[in-house]
């Protein structure tokens, strides 16, 4: 997948070092995806995902990250990624 | 096509470019819209690698993620993997991840192989390196009485002088000017930063190499010869099986060749001596076996890829008889572009060339 927005997580690494882990886990996971559509997503993505719109949102403990997909031209959109107050 | 989009040069250039994104994200495949949103993200893309990469993860921390998220427990991967101790040994980082279970977990979990196939310590290197430590200080201990100088003194007798090993340095097919210097960087990123600075061999090397002969008299050296160490084995100890004895030995003739050589003049023997899988000896033969180039035309990508093979030949070779397997390539291409990585970390070339050649196959001849 084309992977945009992935500056979100490098701030949120800065703000929030714990997190690095986690997050350069899933920049790897998101740049590595081919997902067909929605159920490739909620295989990988099943126990930490809510969908709330067009958006997903994945709960990783330390943070919340946001993406957003158009499945068919393969772009994963990363909308947010807040470290947990 | 109405794709005319402007280059994205500086943060409000991205800004704007990730708010136009934005606004045509559901745009639907062959519309007009939909040709600017990919040449909008794939420049938006590749602004956001050049201005900040984000470290790979190690292999494990991405086999967790993935577990994680996507509901797996530690039985699930026994199951896979065959063995509860196999799965509790990889997730505690006490034995790697092997080739076979990178496959069951490509093929079970549709994880990617090339995140699982990175390099990466387990917890029993980290043990040797306390190890390593304990017995520096140990070490340190006899440098005051004179004991360390005394050991290698003893395994210096009966090695080749600084005369035999001119008269031996001999043997290259390629000279160093002759090999582009993105192949030379290539070789020292992944073999020896400290080439240019060091004597031949690290000082910690030396203060290991005597604790292990004390501490563990007849057990095998650890590893992380200079490119000078690797060269005075070759030239001069082939066919000696490691031993703690060897890796001493190898100092003294690193010092010796460092005496006698230039330092270009040892990379140069170097690459035209080392062993690069199948029948390649030497830079001129391994670029002919794997790329059918001379040396002067290979790219970056097929420098890195020739400067990950030395250290484990036969584990990264690909093509020339091999049979095509895609755990292999994934597992080959990780370790050049941990290559390609380390020479950008090093500033030997930019973050952006590394990710450009990061994004070429790795194309051998079959």
């Amino acid at each position: 997948m084309i992977v945009v927005g992935s500056s979100l997580l490098a701030a949120c690494i800065a703000r929030h070092p714990p997190a690095a882990a986690t997050l350069r886990a899933l920049s790897a996971v998101l740049v590595h995806a081919e997902w067909a559509g929605p159920d490739d997503v909620r295989r990988d993505f099943g126990a930490v995902m809510t969908e709330i719109g067009g958006a997903i949102v994945l709960d990783l403990g330390q943070v919340l990250v946001t993406l957003k997909i158009n499945h068919a031209l393969g772009i994963v959109r990363i909308a947010g990624a807040e470290e947990r107050i | 096509m109405t794709t005319m989009v402007k280059p994205i040069r500086s943060d409000d250039d991205h800004r704007a470019a990730l708010a136009e994104i934005d606004r045509l994200l559901g745009a639907a495949p062959g519309s007009a819209d939909a040709d600017r949103l990919e040449v909008l993200c794939v420049l938006a893309a590749d602004y956001e690698r050049r201005r900040q990469t984000l470290d790979a993860p190690d292999p494990i921390e991405y086999l967790t993620f993935a577990m994680r998220a996507q509901g797996r427990s530690q039985s699930d991967l026994a199951a896979l993997l065959g063995s509860r101790s196999r799965a509790s040994e990889v997730l505690n980082r006490r034995r790697h991840l092997t080739t076979e279970m990178i496959g069951r977990l490509v093929r079970g979990w549709s994880l990617a192989a090339g995140p699982l196939s990175a390099p990466y310590d387990i917890e029993g290197s980290l043990k040797r390196t306390v190890a390593r430590v304990t017995g520096a200080l140990a070490v340190t201990a006899m440098l005051a009485a004179g004991a360390v100088a005394a050991t290698f003194w003893a395994y210096g007798r009966g090695l080749a002088t600084e005369t035999e090993i001119a008269a031996l340095a001999t043997g290259v097919t390629v000279p160093l000017a002759e090999i582009p210097p993105h192949v030379i960087k290539a070789f020292l990123a992944a073999e020896d930063q400290d080439y240019y600075r060091h004597g031949g061999y690290s000082p910690a090397a030396i203060l290991r190499a005597a604790a292990d002969n004390v501490l563990s008299p007849g057990a095998k050296p650890a590893g992380g010869a200079t490119i000078t160490q690797q060269l005075a084995k070759n030239l001069l100890l082939a066919g000696e099986a490691p031993s703690v004895e060897r890796k001493i030995r190898e100092i003294v003739l690193a010092r010796r060749l460092e005496a006698t050589l230039s330092k270009d003049r040892i990379l140069e023997l170097y690459l035209n001596r080392i062993y690069f899988g199948g029948p390649a000896w030497g830079i001129a033969a391994a670029a002919r076996q794997y790329f059918g180039k001379a040396v002067p035309q290979l790219d970056l990508a097929e420098g890195a890829y020739l400067a990950a093979l030395p250290k484990a030949p036969n584990d990264y070779r690909l093509g020339d008889g091999m049979p095509a397997d895609a755990l292999r390539e994934a597992r080959a291409r990780g370790r050049r572009d941990w290559v390609l990585a380390r020479m950008a970390e090093a500033g030997l070339i930019t973050g952006s060339a590394a990710q450009m050649a990061q994004r070429e196959p790795i194309t051998v001849t079959r």
